[in-house]
């Protein structure tokens, strides 16, 4: 057992769930704002 | 003329050979009978009794001096060194992929990264077990239950384990009924299982929307993270292919033709990897082992998750703990074992459609987890 690979990989861990979940926020963001800019009944009306 | 002259295969053949070819087998059986992941799991199946007979045509040999190419050595050189056949394959999977259910509750989409807490876990308890940083990425990276990102991130980091990485991918994904009912009831309650879902199933996505979506996220993972952009950009653009509503021909083409085509290669090719001398090790049951962990870890974290949320949700907004564990990217397969569990729980229970929206997030989630392990690891190195 490598001690260095568990502490980096416990580093890695940590801002990679982090990072995950900021990307999934941002794309939850992306989500509300894109249907909110082009709801459905505005195309229906086109 | 001695008998290993006249009969070579059988003359070289050792027990390490047979029981990849009982591998094989294996993976045939699982295919055809059990019908786990056929599409694939045949596929490698055959390659891998192709693979282990002594001086198999089908890979590189080496004859009075002479080199000998095999045909799944040069598959493999084009299509997986070159990770063309895993992003050939992201291209069809965007196609297939309806991202409207995520407008419905897009806040479910937080599960597609909740539910990937078992790739880290495991990560980390790949080195426990003495696996170097880029071989226990590469392991965690089965709890995607993504083939392709698997094949990605194993290709780049530890080439040698890809046949083990690959077989528990494609295998543990075909397991996922097996393998999330009984962590979800060990985590759940009855009650919480019965758990009734507010859904908007009625609304409608306008096309607009729907074909900015993939533009939009390829463009913010591009600036984020642009190690992941061959992973997400591939999908996104099989995705709009299939949205802009222009390119019906092609989007029906990367749906059929080029799935079925890419995959027939993947699985024989990746089966070229799967010698005696590569899989036979101790190394090859621990991934197994691990990834068997990772899947547990994935579903936890996913039903632990929205525990967590409905503490902080009103009544009629809580979420059905079952409906985390979806947030992995097996699509349709675990959407459709939490919906079987909630009838099961309770017959007016309908959690499709919630599970449906968390499992697109979970394909979503588990391609930037790819890439950015393929961002992160190097930095430690």
């Amino acid at each position: 057992m490598n001690l260095e690979f568990l502490y980096k990989a416990l580093e890695i861990s940590g801002i990679g769930i982090a990072t995950v979940f900021i990307f999934m926020a941002i794309f939850y963001f992306v989500i509300v704002g894109i249907d909110k800019a082009f709801p459905y009944k505005d195309e229906k009306k086109k | 003329m001695e008998f290993n002259e006249l009969m070579p295969a059988i003359a070289g053949m050792t027990w390490q050979h047979l029981v990849m070819i009982a591998v094989g087998l294996t993976l045939i059986f699982l295919a055809v009978k059990k019908q786990y992941e056929p599409t694939l799991l045949l596929p490698m199946g055959f390659g891998a009794i192709l693979v282990n007979f002594p001086f198999s045509a089908v890979l590189t040999q080496v004859q009075g001096g002479e080199t000998i190419v095999g045909a799944l050595n040069v598959l493999f050189d084009a299509g997986i060194a070159t990770e063309l056949f895993p992003l050939l394959i992201f291209i069809a999977i965007g196609a297939m992929i309806d991202f409207s259910p995520l407008f419905q509750r897009p806040s479910l989409l937080l599960f597609g990264a909740a539910a990937q807490f078992g790739i880290f876990i495991t990560m980390i308890l790949a080195t426990l077990f003495g696996f170097d940083l880029k071989q226990a990425a590469s392991i965690g990276i089965i709890g995607a239950a993504d083939g392709p990102t698997s094949i990605i991130v194993a290709n780049q980091f530890a080439k040698d384990l890809l046949p083990a990485i690959s077989v528990a991918a494609y295998s543990y994904m075909a397991l996922v009924p097996i393998i999330q009912p009984p962590v979800i009831k060990l985590l759940t309650s009855k009650k919480e299982r019965q758990m009734h879902m507010k859904t908007n199933s009625n609304k409608k996505v306008s096309r607009t929307t729907l074909v900015l979506f993939p533009i939009v996220i390829t463009i913010l993972a591009g600036l984020i993270a642009p190690s992941s952009l061959a992973l997400i950009g591939f999908l996104m653009f099989g995705n709009l292919i299939r949205e802009c509503g222009v390119l019906n021909s092609l989007s029906q083409t990367a749906q059929k033709e080029l799935a079925n085509l890419v995959t027939i290669l993947l699985g024989i090719t990746i089966a070229s990897t799967m010698t005696a001398e590569r899989f036979v090790q101790l190394d090859t049951l621990m991934i197994l082992g691990l990834g068997i962990f990772a899947f547990v870890f994935d579903t936890a974290g996913g039903v632990l998750f929205a525990k967590l949320m409905n503490k902080f949700l009103k009544p009629e907004k809580r979420i059905n703990p079952m409906v985390g564990a979806c947030g992995i990217s097996a699509f349709p397969m675990s959407a459709r074992v939490i919906h079987g569990m909630g009838l099961k729980e309770d017959p007016t229970n309908y959690l499709l459609m919630p599970a449906i929206s968390t499992n697109v997030g979970g394909q979503i989630g588990s391609v930037i987890v790819g890439g950015l392990l393929l961002m992160l690891v190097p930095l430690f190195l």
